[in-house]
């Protein structure tokens, strides 16, 4: 298994001074506080936790869900491209073609 | 095909196969926040409740911002992408499958060659996808081979970054003898438990194990172009 919740958790208390059983106040110190954090710092948590990849947790960590997030949205996720030449030829042709029947 | 294939990339898949003989279109997104949280709110809860799943307990809301800062930070170049059903229409994203990689890492079997490395890969079980309220799926067109184009997703950015291919992963062991053949099955190699892992910080700290898994590059193109009918 991966890293433990309870890795990240003790991670976020040594390194944050984060309550450990807080699990929103630990996503929190990851999302919003350790990027602020110095190179070395961030270093050190990723090796805090690499230590610990495959650990069994020794306790629980209850985990919170966000409540009834709403689905994302197409407009917003675009697909990714992949690079000009590796479409088909047919796609490629019909790209070309869109582009030069739009209006200038 | 194999050499164009490496020099020219290749596109992600659109479309993917459902019980109803029909396929249906899906996107290949960029991970955001939006997608982690709908997975997090609505998919993980139900992964949750099967204790025989890899992927139980996961908290992709830790993952992805520290891969994204871990890699950064390592110069490991990150990136999330997510697998969804499109629906134009009605301009909603449903995501069905999360991956998150590090971009350039030092492949396992050429030290010297770089690769992609999975670090985390999850599929929507068919619960989750069929219980959306105001947005339900039905079974018939739940898509399919969702873990294979999960992983087809890995080999893509692999061949369109110039890493020719090469991906590797680590099978969790929560998945046992099943997930290993699983990834045989796809044209991976396990690689021996007396092989040394590149230098970096998983050579000491999760150290070779047979359950390291990689594809070599005329395996990656082998894999990918069994895909090539859902481009």
């Amino acid at each position: 298994m991966p890293t433990p919740t309870t890795a990240f958790a003790d991670a976020a208390a040594k390194y944050g001074n984060v309550d450990a059983q807080d699990i929103e106040a630990v996503q929190n110190w990851f999302t919003e506080v350790l990027p602020t954090l110095p190179p070395e710092v961030i270093e050190q948590v990723l090796h805090d936790l690499l230590e610990r990849d495959g650990e069994i947790p020794e306790r629980a960590v209850i985990p919170v869900y966000p409540k009834r997030a709403p689905l994302p949205s197409l407009g917003s996720s675009p697909h990714v491209d992949a690079p000009f030449f590796a479409e088909p030829w047919s796609r490629l042709l019909r790209s070309i073609a869109s582009r030069l029947r739009k209006p200038r | 095909m194999g050499i164009l294939r490496k020099r020219r990339g290749v596109p992600f898949a659109r479309r993917a196969p459902t019980e109803s003989g029909q396929d249906v279109p899906i996107h290949i997104a960029k991970m955001t926040a939006p997608h982690v949280m709908w997975w997090h709110s609505h998919v993980q809860p139900i992964i949750d409740r099967d204790p025989s799943r890899a992927d139980n307990g996961w908290n992709w809301m830790l993952y992805v911002p520290f891969a994204e800062l871990g890699g950064r930070v390592l110069m490991r170049k990150p990136v999330g992408y997510t697998v969804g059903l499109s629906d134009p229409e009605s301009d909603r994203f449903v995501p069905c499958a999360l991956v998150q990689l590090l971009g350039r890492v030092p492949a396992l079997d050429e030290h010297d060659r770089e690769s992609v490395f999975v670090w985390f890969l999850s599929t929507a079980p068919e619960e989750a996808l069929t219980s959306i309220e105001d947005n339900r799926i039905s079974k018939d067109q739940i898509p399919r081979r969702l873990g294979t184009i999960a992983l087809d997703v890995a080999v893509t950015h692999s061949l369109n970054e110039r890493r020719f291919g090469r991906t590797a992963l680590y099978a969790d062991e929560r998945g046992g003898d099943v997930l290993l053949q699983w990834y045989r099955r796809r044209g991976m190699t396990v690689l021996p438990d007396e092989d040394k892992l590149p230098r970096g910080p998983r050579r000491l700290l999760k150290p070779s194990d047979g359950r390291y898994c990689y594809y070599t590059v005329p395996a990656a193109i082998e894999a990918s172009k069994e895909l090539d009918s859902l481009r």
